[in-house]
């Protein structure tokens, strides 16, 4: 530790050795930090041995809490960042920010000069920490590094909210744990340490919870880290101020627990309430609001759109498309009767969400990694081309940053989305995982996949009947699919229903209505829309996770080829099921293309049937068409009759959340007015006008009390006055301030008039001769409220309203009946005593 | 009977002129003149215990120069004989009878200067005039006059030779107290009128004999409260029971508090006793009544701080019984 520049001798300038600087503590042991004046010089330094232990003991506590608390107070961004990439930025800030404010405050620099200092170590050490892929050699600083370190630290906020986590570390966004850990840790220490008085050092705490506060905030909706982060620091840092402050008695460290108990009680009888319904507040919700993929219609509905409107048109071409792969435009889990559709964010969790992706999206699916690229030609739908899993998307083109802003991913289905719809020319590439095929022999006896999807609802009877009828034989899951897929594609006949092109008539739709149709009609017609609809459906109703993917499946003469330009022609859709072990695999039950039915088929349709299978099901009448039609609006109706509920619940909850902790906290409030009301009540109008008057400097007194400034016990009501008129003109009861001012003396005046006036009086009343009148002591009580007016207008307002709630005045008028009682019990027990002594004695 | 709001003002007026004309004899010494003027009107007696040369004397004169009366000097040494306190008869040969000579313990205010230099015998000559106020010699009773206030002085230092008071006379005296040496500010206006000799000399009799018996009549009007009562009983058993006294306050001293209690109210211009007022005359009126334990007084402590304790622990009454 080097003094540059000791400061002259402050006492006499003549000898030319400075005096012996007296080696003793200073008196007190509290003292702030050295003063410079107080600080021996540089020659005389070595017996340094007190003066700086003395306070550096209590100063080195100070800088391991604030540090530590700054620490924890970052744990919410470590799901943002990842550990790996947000440890080193977070524990560099907030060594460096402490070491900083430890030394300017060691060397007394000026405010300027620690701000100036603070910027510099914050570029010359954030290079390394904070943006260490712009670093040379990832340490030294570049223009690149210095650039993105202060243009970082005003973007960086967005950036962080518009990615999804986990962020990595790349450019500057490890500027934002590092900006944190370090401003907070420099603040928290430089207050903490050089606050005069000491005691306002407590409002460094301050700084470690605008941290937690928005490190909250930028983070996910992940719970546990801010909850435990919360915890810790709020019960750190009270400890801290407490200690700080001088105040901390082992009695409040009790209550601190009591409250943190009643809170975290009513916490999770409340929480699970609101909860359900709504998840932790993170900005990150406010900035990017959730895509709702509801908003959008059925995907599978547009497939005759695709056959029909787009049969030719090049609508995208695929670079490096593995052989034998699809590619994925939507996945729906969600049948609500008419339409199969991508069920939303608040739906079963097997459903996943569409999520703001970061650099890189981790997936758990196993498989080949290849690099796809895609090139839109005309596509007018949000849903974004993919194949597999992806774990990067990279966009080309001027617009990249804003498409991969824009762009959402549901992992759990592959799914991607632009939600201002996908722009032609659009292209990128995707890096993907693709999953492994299974064959039925691999899956074997493997159990239906452990997935949640919504219900599917309105589901036609024909189709458990068809799926029995199927299936019900099969042995195992994968049994079961195989069996449902093979039995469509064998009964059924292939047409787009493109009447004009010739095609057999089969209507559009894959509504309940239309897989009756399908199932039961005379001949089973359709194309995959249909057949993908109806088997999702059946393996649902034999329990199997199920969901349908509508994609594009390439010709047969490009598959394989590195570039392949998919044109409307090319949709299909598909069943994927789920089995334990092996995710998510896929069936293709749509027959044959050139399975077409002709103008005279239906007779011979009958016939194979039977040669394959059991008869044709019992022809089913008609009637169904219409419940299904019935159906149809009740799909509509349900959420607007649902729609109150939800509201009201909402308004419940949150009442609910705020009102019963907020209830159990106010009750000991509620209960000291109470009591304090009543016994002011009491006072002024029960018992002779005597007893109210001496009720009224009672209440006087405990008012007194209550705003920390009790009368001395055994003292007469006039010395009371005289002593209380001293004790408001403090400020502070507790520091008496060394020479009275002229405040001090008006405040002593203001509250001393009128005490002194009313200790008169009451003794007037109460010692002088005959009874008063109730108007006397009514105007006695008159007096007594403006004397308490004037201790309000005495004493700080802070200090006021902690007095409504002290309890001070109420614990004393405890403690004094306990002793009259004892007294009481004394006298008697004394009494008794004598009179037996005096018994014994006549005996002898 | 109580007085009236108009006696009580007319009371404490009379009672601060009184104060401040002693005052100009007695510079900066208010509250040991309003204690010996209480003393006064409550027709009780003054015991003041200095060193020498704090001007004992000055104030006892000073009251007598106020009161428009009689007042005298006796001047205790170890050969004053009773005789020469209370008068003697002598035999007048012109008219062949015996005639009573008053002593000088006939009149208003009488200064018994260095009290504890006489012998046991002519203390008691006084005491006895003090407690009957009446002089019996030759079996013929002569009644002293009214008021009569007898105001001693004793001198802490020089004990050799003197003759302590015992206990049960200084329970005669009212009141005890000792005045102090001067602040600085009276002692620099002292010193600048030294050329005076003697500062009671131009006092004038700011109230008459009868003037003074008027006062005692009307102070003894004042109501005191059965609560104050009740804290001045419990003040003296206080004093009975103490660890530290082997004899407390006697019913004397009791009674001595509530009469003074009741002048120092009504020199307040108030027509009731306070709790206040009692505490103020705990010290002077009941100290040189208690007597310490062997003990205590080995350690060091004075019947004035034992009071003083005792009053601190005992609680004054806020409310009436």
């Amino acid at each position: 530790m080097s003094h540059a520049a000791p400061p002259a001798p402050p006492a006499p300038p003549m000898p030319p050795v400075p005096p012996a600087p007296p080696s003793t503590p200073p008196p007190g042991g509290q003292a702030g930090p050295p003063s410079r004046a107080q600080r021996p010089p540089r020659a005389a330094r070595p017996p340094r041995t007190r003066p700086a232990r003395g306070d550096g003991g209590r100063g080195w506590l100070d800088v391991a809490v604030l540090a530590s608390t700054v620490l924890l107070a970052l744990l919410p961004l470590l799901p943002v960042f990842g550990a790996r990439a947000a440890l080193p930025p977070a524990v560099g800030g907030v060594v460096l920010g402490s070491g900083l404010a430890l030394l300017a405050a060691r060397r007394r620099w000026p405010a300027m000069v620690t701000s100036a200092a603070a910027v510099v170590l914050y570029l010359v050490a954030g290079a390394a920490l904070a943006a260490p892929t712009t670093a040379l050699a990832g340490v030294v600083p570049t223009p690149t590094s210095l650039a993105l370190l202060l243009t970082g630290a005003v973007t960086v906020w967005k950036q962080v909210l518009t990615l999804d986590p986990a962020l990595g570390g790349s450019g500057n966004l490890l500027v934002a744990p590092y900006l944190l850990a370090y401003a907070g840790t420099v603040i928290a220490v430089t207050v903490a340490r050089r606050a005069e008085p000491r005691r306002a050092g407590a409002w460094a705490a301050l700084a470690p919870v605008v941290v937690l506060g928005v490190s909250v905030l930028l983070g996910t909706k992940e719970s546990v880290q801010p909850v435990i982060a919360g915890i810790l620091v709020v019960a750190a840092l009270l400890v801290w101020v407490a200690w700080r402050r001088g105040t901390l008695a082992p009695r409040r460290l009790v209550s601190l627990l009591v409250m943190g108990a009643v809170v975290a009680v009513s916490g999770a009888l409340v929480g699970p309430l609101a909860a359900e319904q709504r998840p932790r507040y993170v900005l990150r919700d406010e900035l990017v609001p959730p895509f709702d993929p509801r908003d959008h219609a059925s995907p599978l509905s547009s497939f005759r759109k695709f056959v029909k409107d787009w049969k030719d048109t090049d609508l995208l071409t695929v670079r490096g498309l593995p052989e034998g792969g699809t590619v994925r435009l939507a996945t729906m889990d969600a049948f609500d009767g008419v339409v199969w559709n991508v069920a939303g964010a608040e739906s079963a969790e097997g459903s996943g969400q569409f999520r703001r992706v970061g650099e890189t999206i981790t997936t758990s699916v196993r498989g080949d990694r290849t690099e796809v690229g895609f090139e839109v030609h005309h596509l007018p739908m949000v849903w974004l081309p993919t194949v597999g899993y992806a774990e990067r998307f990279d966009f080309e083109g001027g617009d990249a940053l804003e498409l991969s802003g824009d762009l959402r991913y549901n992992d759990a289905t592959g799914t991607a989305v632009l939600a201002d719809g996908v722009p032609d020319g659009t292209s990128w590439t995707v890096d993907v995982v693709v999953p492994q095929e299974h064959d039925v022999e691999t899956i074997g006896a493997a159990s239906a996949g452990p997935v949640r999807l919504p219900e599917p609802a309105g589901v036609p009877e024909a189709v458990p009947l068809f799926a029995g009828e199927l299936a019900g034989t099969a042995t195992s899951p994968v049994l079961i699919a195989q069996t449902l897929e093979a039995g469509l594609t064998e009964r059924g006949w292939f047409s787009h229903g493109l009447t004009e092109s010739g095609d057999y008539p089969s209507l559009s739709g894959h509504g309940a209505d239309r897989i009756t149709v399908l199932l039961t009609g005379d001949l089973m017609v359709g194309d995959g829309e249909q057949y993908a609809s109806a088997m999702a459906l059946m393996a649902r109703e034999m329990g199997l996770p199920a969901r349908v993917v509508l994609g594009f499946v390439p010709d047969e003469e490009q598959a394989g080829a590195e570039e392949i330009t998919i044109t409307g022609d090319d949709v299909q859709a598909w069943v994927e099921i789920n089995f334990t072990g092996y995710g998510w695999v896929a069936f293709h039950p749509t027959p044959d293309e050139t399975k077409t039915p002709r103008e005279d088929t239906p007779q011979e349709q009958s016939e194979p049937q039977p040669q394959v299978r059991q008869p044709p099901p019992p022809p089913e009448d008609p009637v169904q068409a219409p419940e299904d039609d019935t159906e149809q609006p009740r799909t509509e109706d349900p959420p607007p009759q649902e729609q109150p509920d939800p509201t009201l619940r909402a308004l419940l909850t949150v009442a609910a959340t705020v009102g019963i902790p907020f209830l159990v906290l106010m009750t000991p409030f509620v209960l000291i007015a109470a009591a304090k009301t009543r016994r002011r009540k009491r006072r002024r109008t029960a018992g002779r006008p005597v007893e109210r008057v001496v009720g009224g400097w009672e209440e006087l007194l405990d008012q007194a009390r209550d705003l920390r400034r009790p009368a001395p016990p055994k003292a007469t009501r006039r010395e009371t006055a005289v002593h209380l008129a001293g004790a408001f003109a403090q400020t502070n009861p507790r520091r008496p301030a060394a020479a009275p001012d002229d405040a001090a003396t008006r405040r002593a005046a203001v509250v001393g008039g009128p005490v002194a006036g009313l200790a008169a009086g009451a003794d007037a009343i109460v010692f002088g001769p005959g009874e008063p009148t109730p108007e006397q002591a009514e105007a006695y009580w008159a007096q007594v409220e403006l004397a308490v007016e004037a201790m309000r207008t005495a004493v700080p307002a802070r200090q006021w309203w902690r007095s409504r709630w002290s309890l001070a005045s109420l614990r004393a008028r405890r403690v004094a009946r306990r002793s009259t009682r004892r007294a009481r019990r004394a006298d008697r027990a004394g009494r008794a005593g004598r009179n037996a002594e005096s018994a014994a004695r006549e005996d002898a | 009977m109580t007085m009236t709001p108009e006696q009580s003002a007319w009371f404490a007026e009379t009672f601060d002129a009184l104060v401040a004309n002693v005052g100009e004899a007695v510079l900066g010494k208010d509250h040991v003149v309003r204690l010996a003027l209480t003393c006064m009107l409550a027709e009780g007696h003054l015991l003041l215990e200095d060193a020498p040369g704090t001007g004992k004397t000055s104030l006892a004169k000073a009251i007598a120069a106020t009161v428009q009366g009689t007042h005298s000097r006796i001047q205790f040494t170890p050969d004053l004989l009773p005789s020469d306190v209370t008068g003697v008869t002598i035999y007048d040969q012109n008219t062949r009878t015996f005639e009573f000579h008053q002593g000088p313990v006939f009149a208003s205010v009488v200064l018994a200067d260095e009290i504890n230099r006489a012998s046991p015998k002519t203390q008691s000559a006084l005491l006895e005039v003090m407690e009957e106020s009446r002089v019996t010699v030759d079996k013929i009773t002569h009644r002293v006059g009214r008021p009569f206030m007898v105001i001693a002085t004793q001198n802490p230092i020089e004990q050799a030779g003197t003759y302590r008071l015992p206990e049960a006379q200084l329970d005669r005296f009212l009141m005890k107290t000792s005045l102090g040496y001067p602040d600085h500010a009276s002692t620099v206006e002292i010193l600048a009128g030294s050329a005076e000799r003697d500062r009671t000399a131009h006092l004038v009799p700011k109230i008459t004999t009868h003037a003074v018996g008027e006062m005692a009549e009307l102070a003894s009007t004042v109501h005191a409260d059965a609560a104050v009562l009740d804290y001045v009983s419990r003040l003296v058993e206080a004093t009975r029971t103490d660890a530290q006294t082997s004899l407390g306050a006697s019913m004397r001293g009791a009674l001595a508090l509530v009469r003074c209690g009741k002048v120092w109210a009504a020199s307040q211009g108030r027509s009731y006793v306070i709790p206040d007022d009692v505490k103020l005359l705990v010290e002077p009126v009941l100290s040189h009544r208690v007597i310490l334990d062997t003990e205590a007084e080995f350690a060091g402590v004075t019947a004035k701080q034992v009071v003083t304790r005792i009053l601190a622990e005992t609680q004054p009454p806020a409310a009436r019984v």
